[in-house]
């Protein structure tokens, strides 16, 4: 009971305290639960790495139940053990700077590459809507990111008449200031309810993703 | 209606069992689909009768949940049964109802008949029964209650508690203990085989015999050389064999010889013995090592498909247990030790490993039993085929698809249809992923909803089928003659355990087929045909009691080691497959959670996790077990009982344990495991033992009856199912040993019963645990759960934490948190809803499977990559002008900069390395202008990523720069910061409790402008809830062309002083306030914008209109 | 010669991803492994010495005041997530997972409401930097009410058994679908522009990097 209870308390009372100084401007003990709590966030996020690191070690070592011995679970290890000992080096001083150059040298090109690699994707998903559904609804979300696209490319084209391009530069902006604007409130409103139910539902003890 | 196969591909519905897609051809997953018991058809869940031979495939009709008694009888039946063990899809209730009759029928009988028995002592007399005891034997027939019979009569076991155990126990009289002794002094018991009782040593003799018999009724595959453990096993038991014990042995053979007056009474001897195989087998085969076996047990258990497929649906979660300690256990008994649980759990993987050996087993009836499993493997299998996490859900989907109406593909709508939206809003395609991922666990949500009323029907059903009247009848009259009772209440306690099943064998109408599950069935029937062989093979009972358990232990061994390897193979490839397009994703966040590679990855988890039911991993579990010995019971065994368990055995379980406890013995030992980790295995042996010496006892009665016997052999499967660990407690608890006495008495005051009570209530926690995975907890599983393949295995940290800081990622599953009626009627319209609207999921999440179709992609993007050469290094006759018109809220953004001109300016670099590509531009624009506007900049961000893509940028200005480093727990974090920033606030001495410079302090609150640079949504909504709310400085916004129409709703509101939307905005303002010559590249990227982006509009229309004509359209919603 | 050699194998890793276009490969697989680990260490690293460590020497500053003393609280907590990883003790660090839960829920409530709710539905008529024309504004509104109403799921059962929404709404409801769909596609579009802009920047990028490596 104490196992499940104090999680409970704790969540609860910290919530309605958070809530309450903040709805009442208690400055004092909002900045020191939300500092609590953001480092814990922070504390959590390294536990990760630190999970991330021992799971692929055991993977690497073939420990079960995480697998035989994987190579690109050795590759991630040796590249996070690369990083620490930049890091550790750089604490210390023996190094400076080297951790943003691993950043700037393999980090920040996989990652560009990564995202840039998107593009092919969305476009071959956009080339097999039709073939999967055939529906008003499928053809018209086609018909307006075509037409989106169309227009953003040739509203500026030196090869498209003034008046054309304006026109076409009205469709789009009845589109995106009128049925875009109203869809996109709309959602966001629906996550906005969302959230609100759920932390309801967490501030009164309802969910308890806490509890094991 | 008939549950149509929907193509992955081209969502064309398939008759039901088709293979590949009649549109595309795409190889369709397999749905779960119910085997015809009679004809072995796979038939759709949906069907109740065989298509092809009409015999009946389900039981009953699906009643309503509420209709259904688990919700009442479960906290009652609960406290009584323990974790049932089950063959896939016998999902009959522990319900009291259903075991009480004929355990009350079987005890009295046994009694009556073996008057001459220790037995007949042992059961509290109706006097010493609590007066709620008596009421609990209410319901009993008067003739039962009545004082004559009182000595043989037991309580109605509805509450066999803790105290009922100790009752029993402190009525050993003392001739009782005195036998006791003299057994113990008799060398025959004692005397050899140390671990194994002589009993079973014969066993083991005969096993032998049986084995250099040319003729084996079940040839078994040798087993690999990746499980050496079978064989190891055997050489050990072997080598621990004495000499043949010929009195013991002469005892049960004896009683054959005497009471079997006809072949087929002798013939259904081995048959039923024949089932109790794995468990004997697991007793024979056990390694010495302790710590290894309730693993192993656990396996061989689960290898006998007794765990449901919901069960193998809801198995990830607990899987993760192993080493991940944060999983929504609802029972505080599991919390202590989730390790056990994965044991049993992880069953399902197992029985699929049984269907791996290509070459049929000559022992159909496991190969057929191992084809339910197949099913469920081949669903979740299909979940790597297709690189897709949706795939994964749909196998979770299939496990319940039988009261599931709805085919896959638009569950998988649903879920996309929950996110859809969410992930459009992202431009990051982790967001995407993980939405949908959460999704998929809210839709799984929905779809577990329906199990229990699956369940329960079936429970339902099979309490329905068990004939109790039937048995009353008989049993009233026979009362007085012991001996013509004998067959009826043996055929009513089967038939009571079995249901129809046992009707297969007294006759094979359809309705005899007409089972839980037509395996089981099947399985019968082959064990039927078999025995005959095997009586004629073996002459001696006992031979063919020890036939074929090693062998099958064998045989089953290495099936799942088989199955392990290859299986493990295809799911490291699978695995590797699933990775492309999750790293993709992972790499847009850089360390966060990537939900859909938990999905997939659950499965992966199970391949892995079959190597820890080969037990090699099984120590690190014990190890744990033993380290929790608060449990009493595992105290109790740990302490004490293994000392002298092996003397004791014999007498115990004849004199303690009614013979239909024998029958159970599969159960037993699966429940040892599972509910009693810490107990060592050499107790576990003793459970073994027992019932086997039982079983050794009880022969001559079965024997008695043929037609009875025959059902025996189904009995045993599912009586295992059946049979819960309070009658190994029993047997256990009720061993006339003076040493168990006195541990039980020495239990720690401690350990009230109910403590016992708590450990044996599994149900509930089943019910907790089947949605655990898939409901909405599940939604928080998904976040948390570990990964331990792929490159983001083991976060479960960040993924723990970072869905319930980052609230509004949390929150898109909030509706399926809790299934509430109202959800599940919001879960089915969201079905119908959603069959017209997929497309931006689509896009989204179907990334993975498009990039499957190497073809196209390649030859696309040959043709994309031409097009941007072209844009960028060719003749650009397309090259777009620089608008001279600057959309007002750019031009917003640049006044708002320009206003705060000498002022500290907050600018949150909240993007990393991947929309650098866009983002820069708008960075170095602003950070540009506010240099010139000699404005102190500090700089933040919520990820590490984004402080160096700061330091990076930042690193040539000459302006002051003043890093506050990285913002952690993003909505909480930029909440706090929030009350550090502005003239209102008092100043921070500290942030996150690390100390600010006088001068980051006196410049957070004299900040005039707080600057957002992302590229995503939940990002740039935390500013703006967060920190443009809470106090009124004002906030603008530079983000991707992605998110632009995110931002509009913001600015319009005011919330938003201006916002830059991607290259086009940034290229204008910067052109028409002439910096654009500080923005290296910008320009040339903007002019050829325009031809790649033609160039990809006409793909994406010549592509979808082809794909549209090439392929006939799908119909929606079949 | 340093970035020279960075950009080297920022162009291999960048050509060692691409090769996914072709196909899911194991040097695909290398680079992503690469890059999950390094990303997820650079992280672990920076939070490690930027956040952690910081709140420690603050605390060791001044030990003895009611701040740091107050932040035992935390770090124990830290703790007890920590001692999560050891099964015994994992239900402690529940405890510090409690009180994130309960924090992140009271922040994001406020956050919802004040940030996008409020703000959001009383912009119809509120002064923000809408050039909306009031007819527009009203169109605006309805097809948001319409919106929200898709998102709507509350229903009675027909005589088929499947729940359906009132047929008041439905009508709306179609419409909200249309909206949403076009929302789609318009951020489809900008996802898609997005993304060929960060492939234009990474070809440029290199292209005119190695273009200056050319004598």
């Amino acid at each position: 009971m104490f196992r499940r209870g104090l999680p409970l308390i704790i969540a609860i009372s910290f919530g309605f305290l958070t809530l309450i100084s903040l709805l009442f401007g208690i400055a004092e003990i909002s900045n020191l639960i939300l500092a609590w709590a953001s480092f814990l966030a922070a504390v959590a996020l390294l536990l990760g790495v630190i999970n991330l690191f021992s799971v692929h070690a055991q993977r690497m070592a073939g420990k079960r139940p995480f697998g035989g011995h994987n190579v690109y679970s050795a590759v991630l290890v040796i590249s996070m053990l690369v990083v620490f000992g930049l890091g550790l080096t750089d604490l210390l001083g023996m190094t400076s700077g080297s951790l943003n150059q691993v950043f700037n040298w393999v980090q920040a090109p996989l990652e560009a590459a990564l995202a840039s690699l998107l593009a092919f994707f969305l476009l071959l998903s956009g080339i097999r809507l039709l073939q999967r559904q055939r529906t008003l609804s499928s053809i018209l979300f086609l018909v307006t990111a075509v037409l989106i696209l169309i227009s953003n490319a040739l509203i500026v084209s030196p090869l498209l008449p003034a008046s054309l391009a304006g026109l076409l530069q009205q469709l789009r902006d009845l589109i995106q200031n009128i049925i875009v604007s109203s869809g996109m409130r709309g959602i966001l409103l629906g996550i906005a309810l969302g959230a609100i139910t759920l932390s309801i539902r967490l501030l009164l003890g309802l969910e308890r993703p806490y509890n094991k | 209606m008939t549950v149509k196969t929907i193509c992955q591909e081209c969502h064309t519905p398939n008759p039901p069992g088709s293979k590949f897609c009649s549109n595309c051809g795409a190889r369709l997953p397999k749905s779960t689909s119910i085997l015809c018991p009679r004809c072995q058809t796979p038939n759709p869940s949906s069907n109740f009768y065989c298509d092809k031979c009409g015999s009946r495939l389900v039981q009953e009709e699906t009643p309503p949940p509420s209709e259904t008694p688990a919700e009442e009888d479960l906290p009652t039946s609960a406290k009584m049964f323990s974790l049932p063990t089950r063959k896939p899809g016998d999902t009959g209730e522990l319900n009291a109802d259903n075991v009480m009759d004929w355990l009350r029928s079987g005890q009295t009988q046994i009694e009556s008949d073996e008057s001459g028995k220790p037995e007949t002592g042992k059961l509290p007399r109706l006097s010493d029964l609590t007066p709620e005891q008596r009421g609990k034997t209410a319901d009993l027939p008067a003739w039962l209650v009545d004082s004559e019979n009182e000595e043989f009569l037991i309580e109605a076991p509805e509450d066999i508690t803790t105290e009922h155990f100790l009752n029993m126990v402190q009525q050993i009289d003392d001739e009782e203990r005195r036998k006791l002794s003299g057994m113990l002094s008799d060398p025959a018991i004692t005397g050899k085989g140390g671990k194994l009782p002589d009993w079973l040593q014969d066993f083991v003799q005969s096993v032998e015999e049986e084995k250099e018999a040319a003729a084996k009724p079940s040839p078994q595959p040798p087993p690999p050389p990746e499980t050496p453990e079978p064989d190891d096993d055997d050489l050990e038991w072997l080598a621990e064999l004495g000499p043949l014990n010929t009195d013991i042995l002469a005892r049960p053979k004896g009683l054959g010889g005497d009471e079997l007056p006809d072949g087929p009474a002798e013939s259904d001897l081995p048959d039923w013995l024949d089932d109790f195989q794995p468990p004997n087998t697991e007793m024979l085969a056990r390694p010495s090592a302790p710590n290894d076996e309730p693993s192993v047990d656990a396996i061989l258990s689960g290898q006998d498909v007794d765990v449901p497929d919901w069960l193998a649906a809801g198995n990830a979660p607990d899987t993760d247990s192993l080493s991940r300690p944060n999983q929504d256990w609802a029972d505080d008994e599991i919390d202590e030790e989730p390790e056990d649980f994965p044991d049993w759990l992880m069953a399902p993987p197992d029985t699929s490993a049984l269907e791996q050996p290509p070459q049929p087993e000559p022992d159909e009836a496991f190969t057929t039993v191992n084809t339910s499993a197949q099913k469920s493997v081949s669903d979740w299998l299909t979940g790597f085929e297709e690189e897709e996490e949706q795939e994964v859900e749909l196998a979770e989907a299939d496990f319940t698809e039988e009261t599931f109406a709805a085919p896959p593909v638009t569950e998988e709508k649903v879920r996309k249809s929950l996110t859809d939206w969410l992930n459009e809003l992202d431009m990051g395609e982790a967001e995407t992923d993980e939405d949908s991922a959460e999704a998929a666990a809210n839709l799984s949500a929905w779809l577990t909803e329906k199990e229990p009323d699956e369940v329960e029907a079936d429970h339902l059903s099979f309490g329905e089928t068990g004939p109790l009247p039937d048995w009353l009848d008989e049993l009233e009259p026979a009362s007085e003659t012991p001996d013509a009772e004998q067959p009826t209440f043996v055929s009513g306690m089967l038939e009571d355990i079995l249901g129809p099943a046992a009707d297969i064998y007294s006759a094979a109408e359809p309705e005899a087929v007409v089972e839980p599950e037509g395996e089981f069935s099947a399985e019968d029937h082959f064990a039927a045909e078999d025995e005959p062989l095997r009586f004629d093979e073996e002459p001696d009972w006992l031979s063919e009691l020890a036939a074929f358990d090693p062998n099958d232990l064998v045989a089953q061994e290495t099936a799942v080691s088989d199955a392990q390897t290859d299986e493990f193979k295809a799911f490291d490839e699978a695995f590797e497959l699933e990775d492309a397009p999750q790293e993709a994703a992972a790499m847009m966040t850089a360390v966060s959670a990537d939900d859909q590679t938990d999905l997939a990855d659950d499965d992966a988890e199970w391949a892995d996790l079959d190597a820890i039911l080969t037990g090699v991993d099984a120590e690190d579990e014990t190890a744990d077990w033993l380290e929790q010995l608060d449990v009493p019971a595992e105290g109790a065994f740990d302490s004490g009982l293994l000392a002298d368990d092996e003397a004791e055995k014999p007498l115990i379980s004849t004199g303690e344990l009614p013979e239909w406890i024998a029958s159970m013995r599969p159960g037993d030992a699966d429940q040892q495991d599972s509910l009693l980790p810490s107990v060592l295995p050499a107790a576990s042996d003793d459970l073994y033992a027992i019932t086997d010496d039982l079983a050794d006892t009880d022969l001559p009665d079965w024997l008695q009856d043929t037609d009875i016997a025959k059902p025996e052999k189904t009995a045993v499967p599912l009586a295992s199912a059946e049979l819960p660990v309070w009658i190994d407690t029993e047997s256990d608890l009720g061993e006339p040993s003076s040493e168990l006495e006195s541990i039980l008495a020495e239990l720690p005051p401690a350990l009230p019963p109910e403590e016992m009570l708590q450990k044996a209530e599994i149900p509930e926690w089943i019910q907790n645990l089947k949605p655990a995975e898939l409901t909405g907890k599940a939604a928080a599983d998904v976040d948390f759960k570990l990964e331990t393949t792929g490159p983001l295995a083991g976060m479960p940290g960040v993924i723990k934490v970072e869905p319930i800081v980052a609230m509004p990622r949390a929150i898109s599953p909030a509706a399926q948190f809790s299934i509430t009626k109202e959800q599940q009627q919001q879960a089915s319209l969201l079905r119908q809803l959603v069959q017209e609207e997929q497309q931006p999921v689509q896009s989204g999440v179907e990334r993975p499977v498009t990039a499957g179709r190497s073809g196209l992609r390649f030859l696309l993007a040959l043709l994309l990559l031409a097009a941007v050469a072209v844009a960028l290094f060719g003749p650009n006759f397309l090259a777009g002008n620089i608008p001279t018109t600057v959309p007002p809220a750019a031009e917003a953004v640049y006044t708002a900069v320009n206003a705060a001109a000498g002022q500290p300016v907050l600018i949150a670099f909240d993007y990393t390395p991947a929309m650098a590509g866009e983002l820069d531009h708008e960075a170095r624009l602003l950070l540009n202008q506010l240099q010139q506007n000699n404005s102190p900049i500090l700089i933040t961000s919520q990820s590490a990523a984004g402080t160096a893509v700061a330091a990076n940028l930042t690193a040539s200005l000459n302006t002051p720069i003043i890093p506050l480093g990285m913002i952690a727990g993003e909505s909480i974090g930029l909440r706090q910061l929030a009350g550090c920033v502005g003239q209102s606030q008092q100043p921070c001495q500290t942030l996150q409790g690390r100390g600010l410079s006088t001068e980051a302090q006196s410049a957070l609150q004299n900040v005039a402008l707080i600057i957002v640079l992302t590229g995503e949504r939940t990002s740039l909504v935390n500013w703006v809830e967060q920190v443009s709310a809470a106090n009124n400085i004002p906030v603008a916004a530079g983000v991707t062309q992605a998110l632009g129409p995110l931002t509009a709703p913001y600015y319009a509101s005011g919330q938003l002083l201006g916002y830059l939307d991607g290259l086009p905005a940034t290229v204008a303002l910067a052109n028409s306030h002439g910096a654009l010559a500080n923005m290296p590249g910008a320009q040339r990227q903007y002019e050829a914008q325009s031809l790649i982006l033609l160039a990809a509009a006409f793909l994406l229309l010549a592509g979808a209109v082809v794909m549209a004509a090439a392929k006939k359209p799908s119909k929606q919603g079949s | 010669m340093n970035d020279t050699l960075g950009l080297l194998i920022g162009f291999i890793l960048t050509v060692l991803i691409y090769s996914y276009v072709i196909g899911d490969n194991p040097v695909y697989r290398l680079a992503v492994h690469v890059l999950v680990g390094v990303s997820a260490a650079y992280a672990g690293v920076y939070v490690l010495r930027r956040i952690i460590l910081p709140v420690f020497i603050q605390l060791a500053s001044n030990p003895l005041s009611l701040d740091s003393l107050l932040w035992l609280v935390p770090v124990l907590l830290a703790l007890l997530l920590i001692l999560q990883r050891l099964s015994r003790f994992s239900w402690l660090g529940d405890n510090a997972t409690a009180l994130l839960v309960g924090v992140g829920a009271a922040v994001a409530l406020i956050g919802a409401i004040s940030g996008t709710l409020l703000p959001q539905t009383m912009i119809f008529g509120a002064a923000g930097n809408s050039l909306l024309t009031p007819i527009e504004s009203l169109i605006v509104a309805a097809l948001t009410v319409c919106t929200l109403l898709t998102f709507h799921f509350t229903g009675k059962k027909n005589e088929q058994g499947e729940w359906q929404r009132p047929f008041w709404q439905r009508g709306f409801v179609q419409v909200g679908q249309a909206v949403l769909m076009i929302t789609f596609g318009a951020l489809f579009a900008g996802v898609l522009s997005t993304s060929l802009v960060l492939l234009t920047q990474r070809i440029s990028f290199y292209f005119t990097e190695f273009m200056h490596l050319l004598p």
